[in-house]
């Protein structure tokens, strides 16, 4: 019997309708995450990318003005209904960020070229079009002259030297605070917990100095706001208003109806850039995630160094030290079990004992002083440490199992040679076992990252804030600030998701940062197998 | 160094097992009952005492005397101090009936000639080198004629403490005026002139006498001085209601059997329920609660308390929870509203004259017939936690049956809080359970058909694409779910409906097309292995045509009437017809989002499952003619089957926990019900919810403390469950 007849002699046929049904399964399963992680893709590269700004003229001769987000089919008793969601920035002046509109309304579509789009440092965007520039003296020169593309240039460029010095000026003046809250509490030492009256008198007038200081600088501080307000551009927006905007106040400007494909593009990279290294503003509503990269960044890398080695020994001692039996069955139990916890019973854990028990213990035998002068628990509130040793506990289980898999993985001819040249046991684990269980141990180290990447909900309890500008890791003493609360990429997709005073507003900075986290913990996850299959294969051939 | 290691190691170990002892350490004071840490007895000396009263920190009771002079009694360490104090009556003010407010700190005292005064005692604390004194600065606030002639029986006063600057009072007397009883009540008003002086000035004088059946015997305002109770000698309570500058009849019942009098009645901290007491000893709360929408709120029985000995004579309600004293003959109790029980009770050996509780809930003072005070130290941190509280159908005040509600209260100390644990729990079930409904069949379709029918080279590709979407955070789950899919699927259910009944039936339609093909073509268009491409364009062409046709089906199926038209509208429809209300973010939207995150948890395990099911038996099976189908449904399934209940109890472990997608797409209202189309709130979003705003220490604190050792215990049960099913499975494996 060929196979053809055998596979058409229909005993092999029964239920193959049926595997068609399980193959949805799957299909459904490969679509969902392609769609999913598409969409992501496509609307975070979008909200990039520069649209056109479009106006419509309707029929009772109002126009408006802004860029098309989205069009919708509604269905109204009259029938259905096609209409275009505008963002029409301005939300000063219109007190709204979002305009629908009808087309059955729409008498003129136009894209004027002439219309602009301005970052505002104060708030979103302004799109209008440019009347003119008024300048602090002399007269105002006309949008439509020769002379306001070069003019408007340089003032740019000014403004933005005169930003960099203010921001300059405003880091001094941080530094200056942070001094004189640690004058306080010298000060609150000198007075009360040991009496020094010379020392008191002392740090009173050094107090003085830098108040003094901190004045001049706030004065130098007032001096700059005049002189980035003292020129404005006047726009003209959609309803006809003309309205001043200080040139200091824009930050980023352009002609969205000019831009070709290639301006388009470039200003797409020049916004992801700024996204990835910029400070937010308007409540994270624009701007970039800088310090929440780098919060999670700080937060991830302190867990790992946490959970690493707590993982590590705990694997050499069940795999290479406890001996089979019934604790270490239960033992291993427990660790399945605790990877199965859900993680905000960590985050639980860690604001009941961490920051409560721990940190007020702390705050007490160490930081009494502190706390009476500021009023402030240091270490009694959530903070960075606390919050990646509630991670590294969360992690603990994947660094175990990873690690003890790598370590049973390594061959018992390699440990009985070290042993048979005389190695003590711990001389065979760290000169032999060890380094060759090392590409198993960092993978586990790096899946465990990608997990506490990605975590929030412990997190909400343990010092996650929604703006925290002041970095967990700075120039200044002692450079890593264990106790200072920080900003993270998950916590910022649910607080501007659902939290944020105008959510519709901030979605597209949602969609950012999801699309900048999903690839993190995905180029995490791929990084981790890759290292283990790369060094798993030199390991292979370096062995034996 | 090898020591080194094992400590470590035995480190870790203790402190996994930590978690699980702190967490259940900080509920265990939740069970604590009330304790005692000090009991003073100090004779006063004085000549009878008719009203005590305290102040924020126990430190200065005061004692009214029976002509309204105040004695303070200074108690600290070392000898006890009196300080008597005149009161700054008017000339012939002869007191007749003394009462304490606790909540204004105030004594309320009627005269033999209709008036009433208020004397404030203006407590305030002074610190000096770090020590604390407590000064009181007794000042007569007010004075009210209610009568024009009478002796004062009874007299109460209620103060709306109201924001806007206009502040509302109520004085209520009994006036016995030649041997019949009156019931007059005055409305105040505080008002600022134009100089921003505030006075307060009569607003309405009123005799409820007329409205009135039997003897008055007792009168009692509430804190906020919407209402009013006379309680009469026949035992009836009648209840009335402040509307304006006047009061209203609403209500009269008889709360205990006919002849069972009255003795004694009072408001609860918050102003919405009353304690009484009978003589036969009966203990009753009463709250106030509408039975029906768009009634008024009356008073109706919703609990009984332990009878006491003998009829209590003497209330003090807290001012800082539900909590009370009663007091009878010589007897005296902590009560509690929520739990009806008793927190603490005591004897003394002469007759009870006069009780109070301090300001924090942490004194007891009694005033006894031999002129000497009793003061007990009195700790008892969580006075409404009882098994009962959270696990327990509770009685609340204000609502009209007993009632499984979690409303935390949100710190405030005249809400009562709601801590039954159930509708989280139900809400966790409910979540899992739609999330398992939909991830269960997509998982483990996709895991037999990856593990038996796809061809290897492809299954490398899809196992890995499938880790990818276990290793997606929560959090961006939740934000599409939440954000993007609630309002879309708003609009589509019907769509959505065909599409899941339209599906699997093309599924079978499809396959069985093809199975009838001559078998050249079948191989030729579609080598064994390679099913499911063909099946990718179909699933996406059915998702168009069914929610091309959603809209259609709804005008034909999901309509509704509205002024005589036909509208297709589901949500209305489905409220119509079931009386079941949608909404925007629900228990379908969160399966569906929790879905993803459990189906590749359940996919990854059952497919190793599967795919390790030794090819020894495979192969006999298809050796022996079984078709491919056969062979994976009577021989693999069976044989991996403990490894598939354990790649279940694995995912339904995670959906237990999952906090952010429930946190950002149910809604978080905490209900009881398993409609897939209204929210709920889990035992985990709760935590996310109310734990950074739980005040430590606090029984909220616990509660939720409690909470999470309940998610801990159910995810430890189900992992143990799966942890031994895996064991199982790999002892099977060993012999065949």
């Amino acid at each position: 019997m060929s196979v053809r007849d055998y596979m058409s002699s229909g005993t092999t046929r029964k239920g193959e309708p049926l595997v068609w049904v399980t193959s949805v399964g799957l299909a459904i399963g490969i679509i969902l995450i392609v769609s999913l992680l598409s969409w992501i893709f496509v609307q975070g590269i979008g909200v990039f990318y520069p649209k056109e700004v479009v106006q419509y003229t309707l029929e009772d001769g109002t126009r408006v003005v802004g860029e098309r987000w989205e069009i919708r089919h509604t269905r109204t008793p009259q029938g259905m209904r096609k209409e275009a969601r505008l963002y029409i920035a301005n939300r000063h002046e219109n007190g709204h960020s979002f305009r629908f509109v009808d087309f059955a309304e729409v008498t003129a579509t136009d894209y004027p070229r002439d219309v602009c789009k301005a970052e505002r440092q104060s708030e979103a965007f302004s799109i209008g079009t440019p009347v003119s520039l008024i300048p602090a003296e002399g007269e105002p020169i006309a949008a439509d002259s020769a002379a306001f593309a070069s003019t408007w240039k340089t003032v740019q460029q000014d403004m933005a030297a005169l930003r960099e010095e203010k921001q300059a000026r405003l880091g001094v003046q941080g530094k200056l605070s942070n001094k004189q809250r640690e004058i306080k509490i010298d000060l609150y030492r000198a007075r009360n917990s040991t009496p020094d009256p010379a020392a008191e008198e002392r740090l009173v007038k050094q107090n003085d100095g830098l108040s003094e200081e901190s004045s001049q600088l706030k004065a130098e501080v007032e001096e700059l706001d005049a002189q980035l307000a003292a020129t404005t551009l006047r726009l003209r927006i959609a309803d006809g208003r003309e309205v001043d905007i200080p040139a200091g106040d824009i930050i980023g400007f352009y002609y969205p109806n000019q831009l070709g494909f290639t301006g388009r593009l470039g200003r797409t990279a020049l916004g992801f850039w700024h996204f990835l290294t910029r400070n937010p503003r308007n409540s994270n509503q624009n701007g970039g995630v800088f310090p929440a990269i780098f919060g999670t960044f700080v937060m991830t890398v302190l867990m790992s160094l946490a959970v690493t080695p707590f993982g590590v020994v705990t694997a050499i001692y069940l795999r290479e030290y406890a001996r089979d039996g019934l604790l270490v069955r239960t033992v291993r139990i427990a660790i399945n079990n605790l990877a199965g916890v859900p993680s905000i019973v960590f985050g639980v854990f860690g604001l009941g004992f961490f920051i409560w028990t721990l940190g007020a213990q702390i705050d007490d035998v160490f930081f009494a002083d502190q706390v009476a002068a500021t009023n402030q628990p240091v270490f009694g509130t959530g903070g960075v440490l606390w919050a990646s040793l509630t991670l590294a506990l969360l992690t603990v289980p994947v660094v175990i199992v990873a690690s003890e898999e790598a370590l049973a993985a390594v061959p018992r001819g390699m440990r009985e040679g070290a042993l048979a040249c005389g190695a003590s046991k711990w001389q065979t684990i760290q000169s032999v076992v060890l380094p060759a269980a090392a590409p198993g141990i960092l993978t586990g180290v790096i899946l465990a990252m990608a997990r506490g990447a990605g975590e929030v909900a412990p997190l909400m309890l343990v010092g996650v804030m929604k703006i925290a500008t002041d970095l967990p890791v700075s120039t200044e003493f002692p450079f890593v600030h264990l106790d200072q609360k920080f900003m993270h990429l998950g916590f910022h997709i649910y607080d501007l998701g659902f939290q944020s005073p105008d959510v519709e507003a901030a979605i597209p900075m949602v969609y950012a940062t999801t699309m900048l986290l999903i690839a993190i913990v995905v180029v995490l996850n791929s990084g981790g197998i890759l290292i283990r299959e790369r060094l798993r294969r030199k390991y292979a051939t370096g062995a034996f | 160094m090898d020591w080194v290691i094992k400590v470590g190691g035995i480190l870790v170990i203790l402190a996994v097992l930590g978690i699980l002892v702190f967490i259940a350490s900080e509920i265990i004071p939740l069970v604590k009952k009330a304790r005692i840490s000090d009991y003073q007895v100090i004779s006063t000396g004085g000549e009878s005492a008719v009203a005590l009263g305290v102040d924020e920190w126990s430190e200065l009771p005061v004692l009214v005397g029976e002509d309204g002079s105040l004695t303070f009694l200074r108690i600290g360490e070392g000898e006890m101090q009196q300080e008597t104090c005149e009161p700054s009556l008017p000339e012939g003010f002869k007191p007749t009936t003394i009462r304490y407010l606790p909540f204004l700190q105030s004594i309320l005292l009627g005269s033999d000639d209709g008036q009433v005064a208020t004397v404030a005692l203006n407590y305030r604390s002074e610190f000096a080198d770090g020590v604390r004194t407590i000064h009181a600065d007794p000042e007569r606030t007010g004075l009210h004629r209610v009568a024009d002639a009478g002796r004062v029986v009874d007299v109460s006063y209620g103060k709306e403490g109201n924001e806007t600057g206009k502040i509302g009072f109520t004085v209520a007397a009994l006036v016995d005026h030649e041997g019949t009883v009156q019931v007059k009540v005055m409305t105040l008003r505080s008002k600022k002139d134009l100089l921003g002086r505030t006075s307060i000035k009569p607003a309405g004088q009123q005799d409820l006498t007329a409205e009135i059946t039997g003897t008055p015997v007792r009168v009692d305002v509430s804190q906020d001085n919407f209402k009013l109770l006379v309680a009469t000698a026949e035992g009836t309570v009648f209840f009335f209601s402040r509307e304006g500058d006047s009061f209203k009849f609403v209500q009269q019942f008889q709360p205990f059997a006919p002849g069972d009098a009255i003795s004694e009645l009072g408001f609860l901290n918050g102003s919405k329920s009353i304690v009484l007491f009978a003589e036969s000893g009966i203990n009753e709360a009463y709250s106030l609660y509408r039975t029906r929408e768009g009634q008024p709120s009356r008073f109706g029985r919703i609990k009984t308390f332990p009878k006491l000995a003998q009829a209590a004579t003497r209330l003090a309600a807290s001012t800082r929870n539900k909590g009370f004293i009663a007091a009878g003959q010589n007897e005296l109790s902590v009560r509690h509203l929520t739990t009806a029980k008793i927190r603490w009770a005591a004897q003394i050996d002469a007759p009870i004259r006069e009780v109070a509780l301090s300001g924090k809930f942490d004194r007891v003072l009694v005033l006894d017939a031999k002129q000497r005070l009793h003061m007990w130290t009195y700790y008892d941190p969580h006075p409404e936690a009882s098994w009962k509280t959270f696990w327990g159908k509770i009685w609340y005040e204000g609502k009209p049956k007993a009632e499984y509600v979690w409303q935390s209260g949100g710190g405030s100390d005249t809400i009562e809080p709601k801590l039954s644990m159930i509708p989280l729990v139900v809400g966790t079930l409910k979540a899992t359970l739609w999330a398992m409904l939909f991830a269960v069949p997509i998982a483990l379709l996709a895991a037999i058909y990856t593990s038996r029918f796809l061809h290897q080279r492809w299954r490398r590709v899809v196992k890995p694409t499938m880790e990818i979407m276990a290793s997606l955070p929560s959090v961006i789950l939740g934000f599409i779910a939440g954000l993007v899919l609630a309002p879309m699927v708003e609009n589509r259910v019907p769509g959505i409906l065909l599409f899941l009944v339209l599906l699997p039936i093309a599924a079978v339609v499809f396959g069985w097309l093809f199975s009838t093909l001559n078998t050249k073509y079948q191989i030729t268009l579609v080598p064994e292995g390679r099913e499911f491409f063909l099946l990718l364009p179909v699933v996406v062409l059915l998702w168009f045509v069914a929610d091309g046709l959603g809209p259609s089906l709804e005008e034909a199926l999901f309509w509704v009437e509205v002024d005589g038209q036909r509208v297709a509208d589901f949500k209305t429809w489905l409220w119509q017809t079931t009386h079941l209300t949608y909404d925007q973010r629900n228990a379908a939207i969160v399966g569906f989002a929790m879905g993803f995150a459990v189906i590749p948890i359940i996919f990854t395990l059952s497919e190793d499952a599967l795919a390790n099911v030794p090819p020894t038996l495979s192969s006999a099976s298809l050796a022996l003619g079984a078709s491919r189908w056969q062979t994976a449904v009577r021989v693999v399934i069976p044989t991996a089957s403990p490894g598939i209940f354990s790649a279940l109890m694995i995912g339904l472990g995670r959906a237990v926990g999952e906090t952010m997608i429930v946190l950002m797409a149910a809604g978080n209202t905490p209900l009881t019900n398993w409609n897939p189309f209204q929210g709920m709130r889990t035992l985990s979003a709760n935590l996310a919810v109310e734990l950074p705003e739980a005040p430590q220490g606090g029984t909220l604190y616990r509660a939720l403390f409690m909470g999470a050792l309940i998610l801990f215990l159910m995810t430890f049960v189900i992992n143990t469950i799966a942890e031994l099913l895996r064991q199982h499975l790999r002892n099977k494996y060993k012999t065949v």
